[in-house]
């Protein structure tokens, strides 16, 4: 039977809907930011006008969130935690992969499911075992507190992103480093890890916006407003009087905190791609 | 420069003995061919013999010392991948360099050193390239020519000509050959090219299952093959097999009667029972069409490959046996007619049931 539509019709249709639905879900998905920016640009009652544009646009809540509270300072913190994070986690990732994907021990397979079987227990489980943990290091309401946890999470997928792009490194390349004389590490750093940038630049990515964005553990191991990240002191701003909810002040802390993160991944994008797709096909 | 030798090496991985005991020993300058078919164990041996595997037993002595405890870059060798395996980040310098950076050679020496052996590969004006804005060939080159700098006593090649095509490979050959003659070095290379190691060896080692088949000169394995295995992996086409069975045995010649009707009696250098079945093998290229010959088959012509130089007639014998011509040039038979092939009783071999040569050369 004959479709009732010629071919080149149909394919325009497809094209028209795979548009659309595209439109859609861009829609969904960056309407929640631009909304942000625009109520974070709203003085006043405006802010409770459901306007798509500003009418009076102004940076007045922006010079508002870092007057009112050390915002910078969360910044400062949120920076911190997430680069030790992220460069810890990269440094015990890599040469973890290099074990676990690289040489042959016993229990290596048991290793890796450990490792996966961490990351998937609910962070609130965890919380109140942490918590002890904590307090008995003495960490309690210390970056180092949150250093510490935010581990837990990025380790697990920081060492499987890398040992999956670690396997898929040609062996006769590290047989003729050890040729060559290299000891392990030498191999490590000389001949695996200038390879590894792609792998090592999504993982330290993923750990980075992990720790960027973390609110239970932050919210639970400080105290002090000093010490907190931004995500906690964006959700602990508040008004003049606990009937008033500063909009305005939040919604221009959410876009300078997400500022960053968009940047980060607009540099590093091409390498996310390379490196998450890596280990998925057999080259 | 040194002399390598093998005594009673194993190596098994878990339960799977891959090389089972072999004894071998290469002159201080000899070119060494292990060859055999995938599978055998010959790069493992080759592997062995870097320090990349341990042995399970035995041991691998270069210029007459034990090296089993010692790490590769110890060792005095230098290997050439099938990959290459070139560091991809770093220029054609720096790969071959890399070696002697780490060992600490001063900054004017390594450079002479790279530089001297770019030259003799004629790399040099690629230095400064990377390994992916180089040609098959040219990164085949700069394997090699990192092996060079390492100065090593025994270079080990790794199937290094595989992945070119089959001009370069010509090309590659000769330079290798070329390059054996100008180091002086000795060389074990692993391939299961059985042209590259007519060609290369100065000794070849057939190697099948783990074990060694027989090792010797490349034209002494191809008049004089020990077994049936080496018989027909040394020489192409393959050699023809032939079943018979021993039909009488006096005063050192045994008579084979064939299948196919035939009866040859040979001088034999090992004792055979009578009636214990045989093979007889002919290489195809000593085999012509025609009844001028010793010994002569009949047969029908299944199919004619016409090569230019040569024609490989292929002919079903009445046993149902096929058998394979080689005739210089081109040939007017084909498919379908009846033909008959002959050969000088000089030029055949008789195996016994276990596959050991039993004939005996004649030196003539």
């Amino acid at each position: 039977m004959r479709p009732a539509l010629s071919y080149p019709t149909r394919r325009r249709l497809g094209r028209v809907a795979f548009y659309l639905l595209l439109a859609a879900i861009l829609i969904y998905t960056v309407f929640p930011f631009y909304w942000a920016v625009v109520t974070s640009l709203k003085t006043g009652s405006a802010l409770f006008a459901p306007d798509l544009w500003p009418g009076e646009p102004s940076l007045a809540n922006y010079v508002a969130v870092f007057r009112e509270q050390p915002f910078a300072r969360n910044i400062a913190n949120s920076a911190i935690v997430s680069l030790t994070v992220t460069l810890l986690s990269l440094f015990l990732g890599v040469t973890a992969a290099f074990a676990l994907g690289r040489m042959r021990f016993r229990g290596r397979r048991p290793t890796m499911m450990v490792v996966l079987g961490v990351s998937m227990f609910p962070q609130i489980a965890l919380l109140s075992g942490l918590y002890e943990l904590i307090r008995w290091l003495g960490l309690y309401n210390s970056l180092w507190a949150l250093i510490l946890s935010y581990m837990i999470f990025t380790l697990p997928f920081t060492v499987w992103i890398l040992t999956a792009f670690m396997r898929e490194l040609p062996r006769e390349l590290e047989e003729a480093a050890i040729v060559d004389g290299a000891s392990p590490w030498q191999t490590l750093t000389r001949v695996m890890l200038p390879l590894m940038a792609p792998a090592m630049a999504a993982a330290g990515l993923l750990a980075f916006i992990a720790a960027w964005n973390e609110f239970l553990f932050a919210l639970t191991f400080t105290l002090t407003n000093d010490q907190r990240t931004v995500p906690v002191a964006i959700a602990l701003i508040s008004g003049s009087t606990a009937f008033e909810l500063p909009w305005g002040n939040i919604m221009a802390a959410s876009v300078v905190v997400t500022l960053p993160l968009i940047v980060l991944v607009l540099i590093f994008q091409r390498r996310i791609v390379a490196g998450l797709t890596a280990g998925a096909v057999k080259g | 420069m040194a002399t390598l030798a093998l005594r009673s090496v194993r190596k098994a991985f878990g339960q799977e003995e891959v090389v089972k005991g072999i004894d071998l020993e290469a002159a201080d300058g000899e070119f060494l061919v292990f060859v055999g078919p995938s599978g055998c164990g010959k790069s493992t041996l080759l592997r062995l013999i870097a320090g990349l595997e341990d042995p399970t037993d035995g041991d691998v002595e270069i210029g007459g010392a034990r090296v089993n405890d010692l790490a590769p870059s110890e060792r005095g060798i230098a290997m050439v991948f099938q990959s290459y395996a070139l560091y991809p980040h770093m220029t054609v310098f720096d790969n071959m360099a890399f070696g002697l950076k780490l060992s600490g050679t001063d900054r004017s020496s390594l450079t002479a050193r790279v530089q001297d052996a770019a030259r003799i590969l004629r790399i040099d004006h690629l230095l400064g390239r990377r390994p992916r804005e180089l040609s098959g060939g040219q990164r085949q080159r700069v394997a090699i020519g990192r092996a060079i700098v390492r100065e090593p006593a025994v270079f080990l090649f790794d199937e290094p000509l595989s992945n070119l095509d089959a001009a370069l490979r010509v090309d590659m050959r000769l330079e290798l050959a070329r390059l054996h003659e100008r180091l002086g070095a000795t060389m074990v290379y692993v391939t299961h090219d059985q042209v590259e190691a007519m060609t290369l060896a100065d000794r070849i080692a057939v190697i099948n299952a783990g074990r060694l088949e027989q090792a010797g000169r490349p034209l002494d394995l191809y008049r004089s093959p020990a077994n049936r295995f080496v018989a027909g992996f040394i020489g192409s086409p393959r050699m023809n097999f032939v079943g018979a069975s021993i039909s009488s045995v006096n005063d050192g010649h045994a008579a084979a009667a064939m299948a196919a009707g035939s009866t040859v009696n040979l001088p034999i250098a090992q004792a055979v029972t009578l009636g214990s079945p045989a093979t007889l093998g002919i290489r195809p290229e000593h085999l012509t069409l025609g009844d001028e010959g010793d010994l002569l088959f009949a047969g029908q012509v299944r199919m004619v490959e016409r090569l230019g130089a040569a024609s490989l007639v292929h002919l079903t014998l009445s046993s149902g046996e096929d058998l394979v011509v080689q005739q210089a040039g081109d040939t007017r038979v084909r498919a379908g007619d009846q033909a008959t092939a002959a050969c000088r009783i000089g030029d055949c071999h008789l195996f016994n049931a276990d596959g050991q040569r039993i004939s005996d050369r004649d030196p003539a």
